[in-house]
Protein backbone atom coordinates (compact mmCIF):
# COMPACT_ATOMS: atom_id res chain seq x y z
CA UNK A 1 0.00 0.00 0.00
CA UNK A 2 3.01 2.33 0.97
CA UNK A 3 4.49 2.12 -2.47
CA UNK A 4 0.68 2.59 -4.05
CA UNK A 5 0.49 5.41 -1.95
CA UNK A 6 3.49 6.77 -2.53
CA UNK A 7 2.95 6.42 -6.71
CA UNK A 8 0.29 8.93 -6.45
CA UNK A 9 3.02 11.73 -6.23
CA UNK A 10 4.14 11.21 -10.04
CA UNK A 11 0.13 10.96 -11.25
CA UNK A 12 -0.46 14.44 -13.35
CA UNK A 13 -3.19 16.80 -12.52
CA UNK A 14 -6.55 16.49 -13.29
CA UNK A 15 -7.44 19.37 -16.29
CA UNK A 16 -10.51 20.20 -15.36
CA UNK A 17 -10.22 19.86 -11.47
CA UNK A 18 -6.99 21.46 -12.05
CA UNK A 19 -9.06 24.58 -13.90
CA UNK A 20 -11.83 24.46 -11.45
CA UNK A 21 -9.20 25.38 -9.00
CA UNK A 22 -7.54 28.03 -10.88
CA UNK A 23 -11.24 29.80 -11.58
CA UNK A 24 -12.85 29.77 -8.56
CA UNK A 25 -10.77 28.34 -5.65
CA UNK A 26 -9.03 31.53 -4.19
CA UNK A 27 -7.65 31.19 -0.99
CA UNK A 28 -6.39 27.84 1.42
CA UNK A 29 -8.48 24.31 0.96
CA UNK A 30 -8.86 22.34 3.54
CA UNK A 31 -9.82 18.48 2.50
CA UNK A 32 -11.37 15.63 4.30
CA UNK A 33 -11.68 12.22 2.42
CA UNK A 34 -13.87 10.26 5.77
CA UNK A 35 -17.01 8.99 4.01
CA UNK A 36 -19.90 11.35 4.41
CA UNK A 37 -21.96 9.20 7.38
CA UNK A 38 -23.04 9.55 11.08
CA UNK A 39 -19.64 7.38 12.24
CA UNK A 40 -17.79 10.82 10.63
CA UNK A 41 -19.33 13.04 11.80
CA UNK A 42 -19.01 15.14 9.28
CA UNK A 43 -22.24 17.19 10.57
CA UNK A 44 -18.87 18.22 13.42
CA UNK A 45 -16.33 19.21 10.20
CA UNK A 46 -19.00 21.66 9.47
CA UNK A 47 -20.18 22.98 12.14
CA UNK A 48 -15.86 24.04 13.06
CA UNK A 49 -15.19 24.97 9.36
CA UNK A 50 -18.70 27.34 9.96
CA UNK A 51 -16.57 28.60 13.20
CA UNK A 52 -13.72 29.09 11.10
CA UNK A 53 -14.96 30.99 7.99
CA UNK A 54 -17.62 32.86 10.15
CA UNK A 55 -15.95 34.29 13.01
CA UNK A 56 -12.31 33.72 12.34
CA UNK A 57 -11.12 33.62 8.55
CA UNK A 58 -14.19 33.95 5.87
CA UNK A 59 -11.38 33.34 2.91
CA UNK A 60 -11.02 29.43 3.29
CA UNK A 61 -12.56 26.47 1.32
CA UNK A 62 -13.39 23.04 2.47
CA UNK A 63 -13.74 20.04 0.11
CA UNK A 64 -15.91 16.81 1.38
CA UNK A 65 -14.39 13.93 -1.04
CA UNK A 66 -16.12 10.78 1.08
CA UNK A 67 -18.05 8.27 -0.54
CA UNK A 68 -22.23 9.04 0.34
CA UNK A 69 -22.74 5.86 2.14
CA UNK A 70 -25.61 6.85 4.48
CA UNK A 71 -27.65 9.28 1.58
CA UNK A 72 -30.48 10.26 4.26
CA UNK A 73 -27.72 11.52 6.59
CA UNK A 74 -25.50 13.09 3.37
CA UNK A 75 -28.52 15.00 2.30
CA UNK A 76 -28.89 16.27 5.68
CA UNK A 77 -25.15 17.36 5.90
CA UNK A 78 -25.86 19.37 2.04
CA UNK A 79 -28.89 21.24 4.05
CA UNK A 80 -26.42 22.19 6.57
CA UNK A 81 -24.20 23.02 4.68
CA UNK A 82 -26.25 25.84 2.52
CA UNK A 83 -28.09 26.58 5.51
CA UNK A 84 -25.43 28.03 6.71
CA UNK A 85 -24.37 29.27 3.82
CA UNK A 86 -21.35 28.02 3.26
CA UNK A 87 -21.09 28.91 -0.14
CA UNK A 88 -16.86 27.75 -0.18
CA UNK A 89 -17.69 23.93 0.83
CA UNK A 90 -18.69 21.82 -1.64
CA UNK A 91 -19.18 17.35 -1.12
CA UNK A 92 -18.14 15.91 -4.52
CA UNK A 93 -16.65 12.36 -5.05
CA UNK A 94 -13.59 12.17 -7.33
CA UNK A 95 -14.61 9.85 -10.20
CA UNK A 96 -10.85 8.79 -11.14
CA UNK A 97 -7.36 8.83 -9.24
CA UNK A 98 -5.77 12.01 -10.66
CA UNK A 99 -9.10 14.13 -9.69
CA UNK A 100 -8.39 12.60 -6.03
CA UNK A 101 -4.45 13.56 -6.50
CA UNK A 102 -5.27 16.87 -7.98
CA UNK A 103 -7.49 17.58 -4.31
CA UNK A 104 -4.71 16.84 -2.34
CA UNK A 105 -2.21 18.15 -4.35
CA UNK A 106 -4.38 22.07 -4.75
CA UNK A 107 -4.88 21.73 -1.04
CA UNK A 108 -3.31 23.03 2.26
CA UNK A 109 -5.22 21.00 5.25
CA UNK A 110 -6.42 17.78 5.50
CA UNK A 111 -8.96 17.26 8.21
CA UNK A 112 -10.65 14.32 9.74
CA UNK A 113 -13.18 14.43 13.13
CA UNK A 114 -13.75 10.59 12.24
CA UNK A 115 -14.65 7.88 15.14
CA UNK A 116 -13.52 5.73 12.68
CA UNK A 117 -10.75 8.02 10.53
CA UNK A 118 -9.80 6.96 7.25
CA UNK A 119 -6.21 6.04 8.06
CA UNK A 120 -5.56 5.85 4.12
CA UNK A 121 -6.43 9.50 3.63
CA UNK A 122 -3.91 10.48 6.18
CA UNK A 123 -1.69 8.53 5.12
CA UNK A 124 -2.59 10.23 1.17
CA UNK A 125 -2.37 13.89 3.07
CA UNK A 126 1.30 12.94 4.81
CA UNK A 127 2.89 11.67 1.18
CA UNK A 128 1.57 14.77 -0.05
CA UNK A 129 2.95 16.96 2.81
CA UNK A 130 -0.06 18.46 3.92
CA UNK A 131 -0.58 19.28 7.59
CA UNK A 132 -3.11 17.18 9.49
CA UNK A 133 -5.85 18.02 11.87
CA UNK A 134 -7.80 15.34 13.58
CA UNK A 135 -9.67 14.41 16.76
CA UNK A 136 -8.32 11.34 18.60
CA UNK A 137 -9.68 7.92 17.59
CA UNK A 138 -8.34 4.58 18.11
CA UNK A 139 -4.84 4.35 16.78
CA UNK A 140 -4.88 7.77 15.71
CA UNK A 141 -1.68 9.20 17.37
CA UNK A 142 0.20 5.66 16.64
CA UNK A 143 -0.50 6.34 13.42
CA UNK A 144 -0.02 9.38 12.37
CA UNK A 145 2.98 10.66 14.09
CA UNK A 146 3.96 14.05 14.52
CA UNK A 147 2.41 15.41 11.62
CA UNK A 148 -0.74 15.45 13.04
CA UNK A 149 -2.46 17.91 15.32
CA UNK A 150 -4.54 15.02 17.58
CA UNK A 151 -7.21 17.09 19.49
CA UNK A 152 -8.77 15.86 22.34
CA UNK A 153 -11.72 13.25 21.79
CA UNK A 154 -14.09 15.56 23.19
CA UNK A 155 -13.16 18.34 20.86
CA UNK A 156 -15.92 20.35 19.61
CA UNK A 157 -16.31 23.16 16.70
CA UNK A 158 -14.78 25.65 18.37
CA UNK A 159 -11.36 24.00 19.34
CA UNK A 160 -11.25 22.22 15.92
CA UNK A 161 -11.61 25.94 14.03
CA UNK A 162 -8.89 27.40 16.21
CA UNK A 163 -6.69 24.20 15.01
CA UNK A 164 -7.51 24.54 11.70
CA UNK A 165 -6.65 28.35 11.84
CA UNK A 166 -3.38 27.70 13.35
CA UNK A 167 -2.45 25.44 11.05
CA UNK A 168 -3.60 26.78 7.74
CA UNK A 169 -1.68 30.11 8.42
CA UNK A 170 1.29 28.56 9.96
CA UNK B 1 6.48 10.94 18.17
CA UNK B 2 9.59 12.05 19.55
CA UNK B 3 9.08 13.84 23.32
CA UNK B 4 9.85 17.22 22.03
CA UNK B 5 6.94 16.84 19.26
CA UNK B 6 4.44 15.59 21.66
CA UNK B 7 4.99 18.36 23.87
CA UNK B 8 5.05 21.02 21.30
CA UNK B 9 1.68 19.37 19.99
CA UNK B 10 0.53 19.22 23.63
CA UNK B 11 1.53 23.17 24.16
CA UNK B 12 0.01 24.20 20.86
CA UNK B 13 -3.30 22.38 22.41
CA UNK B 14 -3.33 24.04 25.14
CA UNK B 15 -2.62 27.39 23.97
CA UNK B 16 -6.02 26.78 21.20
CA UNK B 17 -7.92 26.14 24.38
CA UNK B 18 -6.96 29.72 25.82
CA UNK B 19 -7.60 31.18 22.15
CA UNK B 20 -11.47 29.77 22.47
CA UNK B 21 -11.51 30.95 25.64
CA UNK B 22 -10.05 34.01 24.88
CA UNK B 23 -12.63 35.02 22.09
CA UNK B 24 -15.46 33.67 23.90
CA UNK B 25 -14.73 36.39 26.40
CA UNK B 26 -14.51 38.75 24.01
CA UNK B 27 -17.62 38.12 22.60
CA UNK B 28 -15.98 36.77 18.88
CA UNK B 29 -17.64 33.92 20.16
CA UNK B 30 -21.53 34.45 20.32
CA UNK B 31 -23.11 32.94 23.78
CA UNK B 32 -24.75 29.45 22.84
CA UNK B 33 -22.49 29.14 19.57
CA UNK B 34 -22.11 25.38 20.01
CA UNK B 35 -25.37 25.21 21.49
CA UNK B 36 -27.02 27.26 18.28
CA UNK B 37 -24.80 24.63 15.45
CA UNK B 38 -25.99 21.43 17.38
CA UNK B 39 -29.70 22.16 17.49
CA UNK B 40 -29.31 23.51 13.67
CA UNK B 41 -27.99 19.87 12.42
CA UNK B 42 -30.62 18.28 15.05
CA UNK B 43 -33.21 19.71 13.42
CA UNK B 44 -32.21 19.48 9.80
CA UNK B 45 -31.70 15.62 10.64
CA UNK B 46 -35.47 15.05 12.52
CA UNK B 47 -36.83 16.27 9.24
CA UNK B 48 -35.02 14.75 6.91
CA UNK B 49 -35.90 10.66 9.46
CA UNK B 50 -37.41 8.66 6.72
CA UNK B 51 -40.08 6.50 7.70
CA UNK B 52 -39.23 2.38 7.05
CA UNK B 53 -41.38 1.16 4.63
CA UNK B 54 -40.22 -2.47 4.54
CA UNK B 55 -43.85 -3.91 5.25
CA UNK B 56 -45.60 -1.49 2.12
CA UNK B 57 -42.76 -2.60 0.07
CA UNK B 58 -43.61 -6.46 0.64
CA UNK B 59 -47.56 -5.95 0.50
CA UNK B 60 -46.71 -3.76 -2.76
CA UNK B 61 -44.55 -6.87 -4.37
CA UNK B 62 -46.70 -9.16 -3.18
CA UNK B 63 -49.45 -7.70 -5.18
CA UNK B 64 -47.22 -7.53 -8.09
CA UNK B 65 -46.69 -11.06 -7.74
CA UNK B 66 -50.75 -11.83 -7.98
CA UNK B 67 -51.35 -10.08 -11.12
CA UNK B 68 -51.07 -13.78 -13.52
CA UNK B 69 -54.79 -14.52 -13.89
CA UNK B 70 -54.48 -17.80 -15.78
CA UNK B 71 -57.29 -20.07 -16.37
CA UNK B 72 -54.31 -22.83 -15.36
CA UNK B 73 -54.67 -21.68 -12.03
CA UNK B 74 -58.74 -23.24 -11.81
CA UNK B 75 -58.92 -26.74 -10.34
CA UNK B 76 -61.13 -29.46 -12.51
CA UNK B 77 -60.05 -32.49 -10.15
CA UNK B 78 -62.84 -33.62 -8.61
CA UNK B 79 -62.95 -36.56 -5.56
CA UNK B 80 -66.15 -37.62 -6.50
CA UNK B 81 -66.52 -40.56 -9.49
CA UNK B 82 -66.57 -38.83 -12.74
CA UNK B 83 -66.52 -35.35 -11.00
CA UNK B 84 -63.36 -34.38 -13.09
CA UNK B 85 -65.12 -34.97 -16.02
CA UNK B 86 -68.24 -33.17 -15.25
CA UNK B 87 -65.70 -30.20 -14.48
CA UNK B 88 -63.78 -30.54 -17.45
CA UNK B 89 -67.03 -30.21 -19.28
CA UNK B 90 -68.69 -27.56 -17.32
CA UNK B 91 -65.03 -25.73 -18.14
CA UNK B 92 -65.42 -26.53 -21.91
CA UNK B 93 -69.59 -24.45 -21.55
CA UNK B 94 -68.21 -21.46 -20.07
CA UNK B 95 -64.77 -21.04 -20.87
CA UNK B 96 -66.21 -17.54 -23.34
CA UNK B 97 -67.62 -15.91 -20.15
CA UNK B 98 -64.73 -17.41 -17.95
CA UNK B 99 -62.06 -15.77 -20.09
CA UNK B 100 -64.17 -12.70 -20.42
CA UNK B 101 -64.23 -12.32 -16.56
CA UNK B 102 -60.41 -12.62 -16.57
CA UNK B 103 -59.65 -10.08 -18.50
CA UNK B 104 -62.01 -8.15 -17.16
CA UNK B 105 -60.48 -9.10 -13.49
CA UNK B 106 -56.95 -8.18 -15.03
CA UNK B 107 -57.77 -4.72 -16.35
CA UNK B 108 -59.01 -3.95 -12.91
CA UNK B 109 -56.33 -5.33 -10.91
CA UNK B 110 -53.97 -3.20 -13.24
CA UNK B 111 -55.45 -0.16 -12.66
CA UNK B 112 -55.57 -1.19 -8.80
CA UNK B 113 -51.41 -1.87 -9.25
CA UNK B 114 -51.09 1.34 -10.47
CA UNK B 115 -52.95 2.74 -8.01
CA UNK B 116 -51.36 1.52 -5.52
CA UNK B 117 -48.06 2.37 -6.62
CA UNK B 118 -48.83 5.88 -6.77
CA UNK B 119 -49.74 5.94 -3.39
CA UNK B 120 -46.72 3.48 -1.83
CA UNK B 121 -44.27 6.00 -3.70
CA UNK B 122 -46.50 9.48 -2.13
CA UNK B 123 -46.00 7.57 1.27
CA UNK B 124 -42.06 7.23 0.87
CA UNK B 125 -41.30 10.59 -0.69
CA UNK B 126 -42.15 12.94 2.07
CA UNK B 127 -41.96 16.38 -0.69
CA UNK B 128 -45.16 14.39 -2.31
CA UNK B 129 -47.56 15.77 0.09
CA UNK B 130 -47.15 18.24 2.81
CA UNK B 131 -49.05 18.06 6.59
CA UNK B 132 -49.04 21.82 6.84
CA UNK B 133 -50.79 21.65 10.00
CA UNK B 134 -48.52 19.47 11.82
CA UNK B 135 -45.52 21.27 10.58
CA UNK B 136 -46.10 24.56 11.70
CA UNK B 137 -47.13 23.17 15.33
CA UNK B 138 -43.40 21.20 15.02
CA UNK B 139 -41.62 24.61 14.29
CA UNK B 140 -43.31 26.74 17.03
CA UNK B 141 -42.08 23.98 19.23
CA UNK B 142 -38.64 23.80 18.14
CA UNK B 143 -38.30 27.44 18.36
CA UNK B 144 -39.68 27.26 21.86
CA UNK B 145 -37.32 24.31 22.66
CA UNK B 146 -34.39 26.37 21.33
CA UNK B 147 -35.04 29.36 23.03
CA UNK B 148 -35.68 27.24 26.56
CA UNK B 149 -32.11 25.44 25.78
CA UNK B 150 -30.38 28.77 25.17
CA UNK B 151 -31.88 30.31 28.47
CA UNK B 152 -30.63 27.40 30.34
CA UNK B 153 -27.29 26.90 28.99
CA UNK B 154 -26.96 31.35 29.49
CA UNK B 155 -27.84 31.33 32.92
CA UNK B 156 -26.24 28.02 33.67
CA UNK B 157 -22.64 29.70 33.10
Amino acid sequence: MKSSIADLLSIPLHAPTAHHFDENVKGPVIVSIDPVQPESRTQLLVKAYHVLTTHLQPSIHMALLGDETDGSFAESVEHQINELNLNLAWKTQPSSIDELVTYFKRSHVYCTVSEYPNFEGIEIAATFGLPIVAVDADGLKSFSGDSAVVLPRDAGPLLIAEAMLEVVNS
Amino acid sequence: MADEDKHAVDDLIERLHERVEERRAAGDYPDGLEEDLDQHFRRIAFHRTKADTTALDEAVAKLDASMDFSPRAIEIESSFPGGEMFHRALDKAMARQRQAMLEQMSEFAEVVRETVHVLADAVKNPQSHVHGDLVGRLDVILERLDRLEHNSSVSGK
